[in-house]
């Protein structure tokens, strides 16, 4: 039960929630992907804005209403493909190093490690202008909600690929963590000065090998607490 | 007039009426009537041929207190509605829109008030030189500089505003005349149906219809001929009435729509029948999913509907890709 509602709970960020796009031709989503990518190299001159987008559909010979299409809310959405092409990538990656793992219940903090770095390196071309495409994702609660909702789905990605296969409360436990320590990597890593960023490299293993292997044991006590309260009220099946 | 003012006194006093075909109290949730979407005049149902006639007569009855009745029965909400389509359908300066059943013209005027405005662009600056110091003087100088202006700026788009109803276009006309020649120069009023636009094919960018697609006769053949005006790229947005989802505001939404506004028509416009229409037809239109679904068979793509705040009317979008080979 717990498992199928976890599946539920990830799938829905792949949706594009507030569209409500309820089938996508090929042609469409093709198109949305050609604009967006070409309004992402435009970024540093125009910013996360719909001109942006225009500029994009523009180079590849397209009306604006291509512009339109890709990104209905504008500065907002391009953002958000942003976010989702950056979890796509690291979702392919993540596919290829953990094809070996089959643990049930650990995760590979190297492995999280490993995700956590791959995924901050694809902002670091746009480092300068993310904070600005932040900001976008700030405008209104159903923006807020769908970011939240790419930050779920990414902390799962990596949850999964290091080999978390578990069906208990830890799953919400683990993944709450990872996220956290993105989300805290990511917020470090935009005000972080150093050469080549080896602060934020550190501020990241410190959160790794610290927290998440803290919240490991933590887990073993509450989660023990928890499953033998399920035990009690038949809800756990084992 | 003795008809309608029995229908009153029955509405405020909330027994329900005995037998006229349109009585609220009986038949005013049914969805599944017999007939379809073109032989319906709201709850009535009328010969094949004829739905078109008898809403023309609506429109050209309420043409001169329209604009009023709408302040008056969406609280002024409908010009929210109507802006946020604007914004939503973002028209450009040079683009060719047509605004089907656009009588009054709302939307036109505000596609062209949209498109020469856009967000970003500052108003020119007005430079005075120092004149006399009076305040006529500067007011004459500050009008020639923005007509001078104006004449050089980007013209904003073109609206061709089709509507089956003259008085409901000259309502409009008038509107726009009083708005300045630059708007009225750009609009043009063409009298034709939805379903067979005096229009070339491929001649528009985007086409717009806010309130007017459930007074149409035949929906496929709507959207067929809005995807042949359309140029490939092009965009379709339609803003209507929805079904409504939330229980509550539905049965809000049910009594205000039945027990106020025809009355309400009777004392503004002195015509119930036509208001009883109008909120009948909302409910004789199909759900919004099944209408995305019909966009998708006329051939649109990227198809969506955004539902505008209370939850009662909704805007439908979709563009006319180029057909894959």
């Amino acid at each position: 039960m717990l498992a199928s509602i976890a599946f539920r709970f990830s799938a829905g960020s792949r949706l594009c929630v507030a569209c409500r796009l309820l089938s996508t031709s090929p042609c469409e989503s093709q198109i949305r992907g050609q604009v967006l990518d070409e309004a992402l190299a435009r970024v540093p001159d125009l910013g996360w804005t719909r001109s942006c987008v225009e500029a994009g559909a523009r180079t590849l010979d397209l009306p604006e209403t291509m512009a339109d299409l890709a990104a209905p809310r504008g500065g907002a959405d391009l953002a958000l493909y942003f976010i989702d092409s950056c979890n796509d990538k690291l979702e392919a990656q993540l596919k290829l190093r953990s094809s070996g793992l089959s643990s049930a219940g650990e995760i590979s903090l190297e492995l999280v490690g490993f995700a956590c770095r791959e995924r901050l390196s694809m902002i670091r071309p746009l480092l300068p202008y993310w904070p600005a495409g932040i900001a976008t994702l700030t405008g209104s609660p159903s923006l807020a909600l769908e970011s939240a909702a790419r930050l779920q789905r990414l902390a799962d990605d990596i949850c999964h690929y290091a080999g978390d296969r578990s069906t208990d409360l830890g799953w919400y436990a683990r993944r709450l963590a990872v996220g956290a320590v993105y989300a805290s990597t990511e917020a470090f890593m935009l005000q972080d000065v150093s050469e080549d960023l080896v602060n934020t490299w550190a501020f990241l293993d410190r959160r790794i090998n610290k927290d998440l292997a803290a919240i490991r044991t933590a887990r073993q006590v509450a989660g023990g607490a928890f499953d033998v309260a399920a035990n009690m009220l038949g809800l756990a099946r084992r | 007039p003795k008809m309608q003012c029995r229908q009153l006194l029955r509405c405020i006093s909330r027994s329900p009426a005995t037998s006229s075909s349109s009585c609220f109290g009986v038949t005013r949730r049914q969805v599944h009537q017999p007939g379809g979407f073109d032989t319906s005049f709201g709850f009535e149902e009328v010969e094949p041929g004829q739905k078109q006639d008898r809403v023309n007569q609506v429109f050209n009855r309420v043409s001169n207190s329209y604009d009023l009745m709408n302040d008056l029965m969406s609280a002024g909400l409908h010009r929210c509605w109507k802006r946020r389509f604007v914004a939503s359908a973002n028209p450009r300066p040079g683009w060719r829109v047509v605004d089907v059943a656009g009588g009054t013209g709302d939307i036109a005027l505000g596609l062209l008030e949209w498109s020469r405005r856009l967000p970003g662009r500052a108003p020119p600056p007005v430079r005075v030189a120092p004149g006399d110091g009076s305040v006529d003087s500067f007011r004459e100088a500050a009008e020639r500089q923005t007509a001078a202006a104006e004449a050089e700026a980007p013209a904003g788009c073109t609206v061709s505003v089709v509507d089956p109803s003259p008085s409901m276009m000259q309502v409009g006309s008038a509107k726009a005349s009083a708005k300045g020649s630059t708007f009225a120069s750009s609009i043009q009023w063409l009298e034709g149906r939805a379903e067979s636009l005096p229009l070339d094919e491929a001649s528009s960018d985007l086409y717009t219809i806010a309130f007017g697609m459930r007074n149409c006769t035949d929906l496929p053949g709507v959207l067929r001929e809005a995807h042949r005006v359309l140029k490939p790229y092009g965009r379709f947005a339609c803003l209507e009435f929805c079904s409504v989802e939330n229980p509550l505001l539905s049965i809000l939404y049910d009594e205000y729509s039945f027990r106020v506004i025809p009355p309400m028509g009777l004392l503004v416009a002195g015509d119930w029948d036509s208001y009883e229409y109008l909120v009948e037809s909302i409910r004789r239109f199909p759900h919004q999913t099944l209408f995305a679904n019909m966009m998708r068979e006329a051939g649109f793509s990227a198809v969506n509907y955004e539902v505008l705040w209370p939850g009662v009317c909704c805007i439908h979008s979709g563009y006319k890709l180029p057909s894959v080979k």
